[in-house]
């Protein structure tokens, strides 16, 4: 009887092990062919484009190894805005040097789509086998957008002392958690090239992090909260980089502060979410990504609108990095 | 019982031992094969899919369906909807050919009505009927039709026919004997949207436009003068006068100018507003920077900084023959200016029926009349002082509250160039308005209106280009 449990526990323990040896695991399952689109529209402008690339293959691992342009041609792509379906039209830019494909660059654009606030847009591709993409997205609704009780000029101060955070609120009338804001400040410029004056701009991001004598900077990512702020220190250091190796100061005169502050609609809010656009050196980046609205395949349809607000750069602040004052 | 119990084990061992808990990809949706194709006569239909716009036009393919019932509606211009549906089978093609023409009811027809009647309807240069007329059996479209009748100014018209509508025409035919238009349409007028005129002694006529610069008619031909090429301070022409040496003022809204022995001169200034000339050839220039005395050598301003105007812009000088001058203000009053003194009439102490003031004259038994504009605090129409009495008469029983402009002929009748047409003021105040209705001409808006040598009047509008009366036919 004893020698019957030592057969009984020995034996299932010997199928276990024996009985699951086959080959080697292969993270890569049967390849399916998926088509991708990207459409985001900008509400400001009346120039659309998109693009449809397809999945593709590679005998190893390394996605870079594929040299063949992924991008799909002839799609029929229409997008439905009020009683009006645009048609979009496919054309090719030259790529620059150092991509890895060497064919043109191919997408789709569509001209004279300008869509107001809260509207509804209805996106279908049609492949050339039929195969079709299908997509809706409602542009962002807010009306009265203003920015408004932040700090009016850089650097911050309470009217005796400088404060720590230059920081920007916004406000409008809409629902609050649906869109997503990306804020951005610039702190534009000209330098004088040549006896002329050329403009640039250098943006700022909202801190540093200092690892040894490096400096990352850290960029304001999306948001649904409606404020930002920039740390003193951060601007000092981005103005101090605009002029970094010219001894010359003189010959840049700042003008003035710029925030421009994208705001997502609904599903592109989700998809930059997934992506997370802006690396802050610490965070993962996905590169696959992990939402989409496209109905029969992957990538995203959805809108943006943009607002700017100009801020004061006060003089003294200019003229204590050796700058000229660029405009009154 | 042990080998029973040994067995099922490793069955079961041998089942779930190698489950591995492997995520796939989802399958790929699926494809359908559903066609329909659509023709029509005529062509270019938009079809529309369950409601929806496809943005594709007749012929064309909608490829690709899943199998269902389709609604499936045409829309053309001017044509009744069509909507059929469809029985979409998968791997069934559909093939649609929807004939207009096969539905008597996608006609349509042209209802014309002239005064007179009596004229000749032409469609593409061939004769149809004499009006009052129906015609129709017409297919939806756009008809270019002709009227012509003796005596009467040809009418071209552009009529839209829709599917089961009738097109109603009513035209007043302009009588050529009376009238004359020289609009874009048929001559090469710089503008049909005309602010002044002016008639000079050589029987030339110039026209101020709004923003298209000077014309200048000879007679025969047009010549367009522009501040891009020749030397005029602005596009927009407010007022033009002759000087009584033959010269052409030219108030703009960018300043004065003078066209003088073919060439042009500015003389600065703010917008002018009226130009008047004296015996003397003394100009009296209004503007919003007052009211300017200008001769040969010297330019006097009288403002509100050197007299008792309470403000700048003077919009008319009406001149007395003993020297006199009234001014028309924007916004307070009628001022009289004599001998260096002002009186002031005001709604207040007259009861003139608004402040601000476009016109002005100066009639044959003395009297002044002043044309107002209809704004916030005034009801607009025209104003009669009598200079024998010292009173005041409001006038609102007019074509138009806005009065833009005054001539004053030599049956001491009143032309009032208003809102809306033409105004004859008989000396017992009867009131005659033409506009459309009565001469077939489009003049909405007078602006302006000048006599002649010949005792024609010459008349701007706002959108009705130039236009000639033989008063003494009318």
């Amino acid at each position: 009887m004893k020698r019957h449990f030592t057969y009984l526990i020995l034996f299932p323990v010997l199928l276990m092990l024996l009985s699951c040896e086959e080959e080697p695991f292969n993270p890569k399952t049967e390849f399916v062919q998926r088509y991708i689109l990207t459409c985001v529209i900008n509400c400001e402008s009346d120039y659309q484009t998109a693009t449809v690339s397809a999945s593709y293959n590679v005998d190893e691992f390394d996605p870079y190894a594929n040299t063949m342009d992924p991008t799909v041609e002839n799609v029929d792509i229409r997008i439905w805005y009020r009683d009006t379906v645009f048609v979009m039209q496919d054309t090719v830019v030259d790529r620059l040097n150092d991509e890895r494909y060497n064919t043109p660059y191919k997408y789709y654009y569509v001209r004279g789509l300008e869509p107001e606030l809260g509207e509804t847009l209805e996106l279908e591709a049609t492949l050339t086998d039929g195969r079709k993409l299908r997509a809706i997205t409602t542009t962002s609704s807010m009306l009265n957008f203003f920015f408004g009780n932040g700090d009016s000029a850089i650097p911050a101060s309470d009217g005796a002392m400088l404060m720590p955070t230059f920081n920007v609120y916004w406000t409008f009338n809409g629902t609050v958690g649906r869109d997503l804001f990306v804020p951005r400040l610039f702190i534009i410029y000209d330098k004088l090239e040549d006896g002329q004056r050329v403009e640039y701009s250098k943006e700022v991001p909202s801190d540093y992090i200092q690892n040894g004598d490096n400096y990352t900077p850290i960029y304001p990512i999306g948001r649904k909260n409606t404020l930002v702020h920039y740390n003193t220190s951060a601007i000092d250091r981005a103005m101090a980089e605009i002029s970094e190796g010219d001894s010359n100061k003189q010959s840049y005169f700042i003008k003035k502060a710029l925030i421009q502050l994208f705001v997502l609609d609904e599903n592109l809010s989700s998809y930059y979410g997934s992506l997370q656009l802006k690396s802050d050196g610490f965070s993962v980046k996905i590169d696959a990504p992990e939402y989409t609205n496209i109905d029969g395949g992957l990538g995203i349809f959805g809108t943006y609108n943009q607002y700017f607000w100009d801020i004061n750069i006060l003089h003294d602040y200019i003229i204590s990095f050796g700058y000229q004052i660029g405009q009154n | 019982m042990f080998k029973k119990y040994f067995i099922l084990l490793v069955i079961f061992i041998a089942i779930t031992s190698c489950d591995k808990d492997v995520s796939v990809t989802p399958p790929n949706p699926r494809i359908y094969s559903g066609f329909i194709n659509i023709q029509s006569y005529p062509e270019g239909a938009m079809i529309y899919l369950n409601g929806r716009i496809s943005g594709k036009t007749s012929p064309d393919s909608i490829k690709w369906l899943e199998e269902d019932y389709y609604e499936v509606t045409l829309k053309k211009q001017y044509y009744r909807d069509t909507t059929f549906y469809v029985n979409v089978i998968e791997g069934e093609r559909n093939y649609l050919f929807i004939d207009y023409t096969n539905n008597p009811l996608m006609r349509g027809y042209i209802e014309c009505n002239t005064n007179p009647a009596g004229a000749e309807l032409y469609i593409d240069d061939s004769l149809i009927a004499t009006t009052p007329c129906v015609v129709d059996g017409l297919w939806p479209g756009i008809y270019s039709v002709l009227l012509k009748r003796d005596g009467y100014k040809n009418t071209p018209l552009s009529l839209v026919v829709m599917s089961n509508n009738g097109t109603e025409a009513n035209i007043t035919m302009i009588d050529s004997s009376k009238w004359d238009v020289f609009s874009t349409v048929d001559t090469n007028i710089p503008s049909d949207n005309l602010l002044s005129v002016a008639a000079g002694l050589n029987d030339e006529i110039w026209v101020g436009t709004n923003g298209s610069g000077l014309g200048r008619y000879d007679g025969s031909t047009w010549s367009h003068y522009t501040k891009a090429v020749n030397s005029i301070p602005s596009d927009t022409i407010n007022c033009l006068k002759f000087d009584n040496a033959g010269d052409l003022w030219i108030g703009t809204r960018g300043g004065l100018a003078k066209y003088s022995d073919g060439s042009f001169y500015e003389y600065g200034m703010n917008i002018i507003e009226d130009i008047e000339v004296d015996d003397q050839n003394v100009k009296w220039i209004a503007s919003y920077d007052g009211l300017t005395r200008l001769t040969n050598n010297s330019m006097t301003l009288y403002s509100r900084h050197n007299t008792d105007l309470t403000g700048n812009r003077i919009t008319e000088v009406v001149l007395l023959p003993n020297g006199d001058k009234w001014l028309g203000t924007q916004g307070y009053g009628i001022v009289e200016f004599s001998n260096d003194v002002m009186t002031f009439y005001t709604t207040a102490n007259t009861g003139i029926s608004s402040q601000r003031i476009n016109s002005g004259a100066l009639d044959l038994n003395g009297d002044l009349w002043f044309g107002h504009c209809p704004w916030t605090q005034g009801v607009g129409g025209l104003s009669h002082y009598s200079t024998a009495n010292g009173t005041w008469e409001r006038i609102l029983d007019i074509p138009s509250p806005l009065i833009e402009w005054i001539h004053v002929d030599e049956f001491n009748r009143k032309w009032l160039g208003t809102g809306a047409g033409l105004g004859k003021m008989e000396t017992d105040g009867t009131l005659t308005k033409y506009d459309y209705s009565n001469t077939g001409i489009l003049m909405q808006h007078v602006t302006c209106i000048v006599e002649d040598n010949n005792g024609d009047l010459w008349i701007s509008t706002r959108g009705a280009g130039l236009i000639k009366l033989r008063k003494d036919r009318l």
